[in-house]
């Protein structure tokens, strides 16, 4: 019975946003990057202890739509936090938190319009790189193919370009 | 900066399999390497690996596969079963994939969705990552399949062996 409650809420909350949305004239994305405050995260009712110990102020969240159910998901600084935000908010309706639970879908669709950001990742692809250079299964790996395959031998000799 | 490798999600999924192709390629390489037109061989197979309702959370795969299948939590205390497919190109430059399937229905390609998440502050953690699950695949190399291992635990296969069907 509390399945069909929940599937239920979980319907009318994905069509109350999508009507919004599509109210607001938003741009309907299937994904979209934007920042997010600390503030945001506990408006939008996210915020765990795992995040207030991390003591990062500014987040990148990335925001997406299934067919019908949206996802939040941190992803910078911190990763690895995902929800689906029906449930964050069926939980906010659990704990009798009414006028959170609208304060965060008026916060949520304020998120939806914000400006798209990228991942800041100067530099890491490099690091990444040189950790993966450095590995000796993988230079073993390396020089078995090289070995096979003669013609990496150049590409793999050549100086990394700066 | 990726050497010999056409992007960052090749050079990663061979880092992954690095110690399988070693192998492959140090036994007979004419077994191995299938011609797939002038100057382009490939390397391809699959194997199923079993990790721990421990490795599943180290490695994230738990998160990034979203173990469940229509509402129906995946049970993870016996260990779960994926199957590593791989397939790697040599032409002018190396292209690899790795892709785990949890039945049919599930796929990842591991590096693709783990790179997402690549920050100044989680690199060491995500690389570690990596290594685990190289170790867990390397683990089931040359090993009995272990999806096969389980199936003849069932009624089905004592049925077919009866049957000499198996």
């Amino acid at each position: 019975m509390e399945r069909d409650v929940i599937d239920l809420l979980r319907n009318h909350i994905a069509e109350y946003i999508n009507f919004q949305l599509k109210f607001n004239r938003s741009k309907i994305f299937n994904y979209k990057r934007v920042e997010a405050t600390l503030d945001d995260l506990r408006v939008l009712g996210l915020v765990s202890d795992e995040i207030e110990k991390s003591g990062f102020d500014r987040f990148i969240v990335e925001l997406s739509r299934d067919i019908i159910f949206f996802v939040i998901e941190i992803i910078y600084p911190i990763s690895g936090i995902s929800c689906l935000y029906e449930d964050v908010l069926i939980s906010l309706l659990f704990e009798g938190r009414i006028e959170d639970f609208n304060q965060s879908i008026r916060r949520f669709i304020e998120m939806w319009e914000r400006k798209p950001v990228n991942l800041p990742r100067s530099g890491v692809d490099k690091r990444l790189a040189q950790l993966i250079q450095s590995d000796s299964e993988y230079i073993n790996a390396l020089n078995v193919v090289m070995k096979r395959f003669r013609r990496y031998k150049k590409v793999v000799s050549r100086p990394p370009k700066s | 900066m990726w050497g010999p490798f056409v992007d960052m999600l090749s050079a990663i999924d061979f880092f992954i399999l690095s110690p399988v192709i070693s192998e492959l390629l140090r036994g007979d390489t004419a077994l191995v390497l299938k011609s797939a037109g002038r100057n382009r061989k490939t390397l391809s197979g699959e194997l199923s690996i079993c990790l721990t309702e421990d490795e599943l959370e180290r490695t994230w795969i738990n998160k990034l596969m979203l173990l469940e299948l229509e509402n129906r939590k995946i049970d993870t205390k016996n260990g779960v079963v994926l199957i590593a497919e791989y397939v790697v190109e040599f032409a002018d430059r190396i292209d690899v994939s790795l892709f785990l399937w949890f039945t049919r229905q599930l796929r990842i390609r591991y590096s693709s969705q783990l790179i997402k998440y690549l920050n100044e502050y989680n690199l060491d953690e995500l690389f570690d990552k990596c290594k685990e699950l190289r170790a867990i695949i390397y683990r089931h190399f040359g090993k009995p399949d272990i999806l096969i291992e389980r199936f003849k635990e069932t009624e089905v296969f004592n049925f077919l062996v009866l049957m000499k069907k198996f």
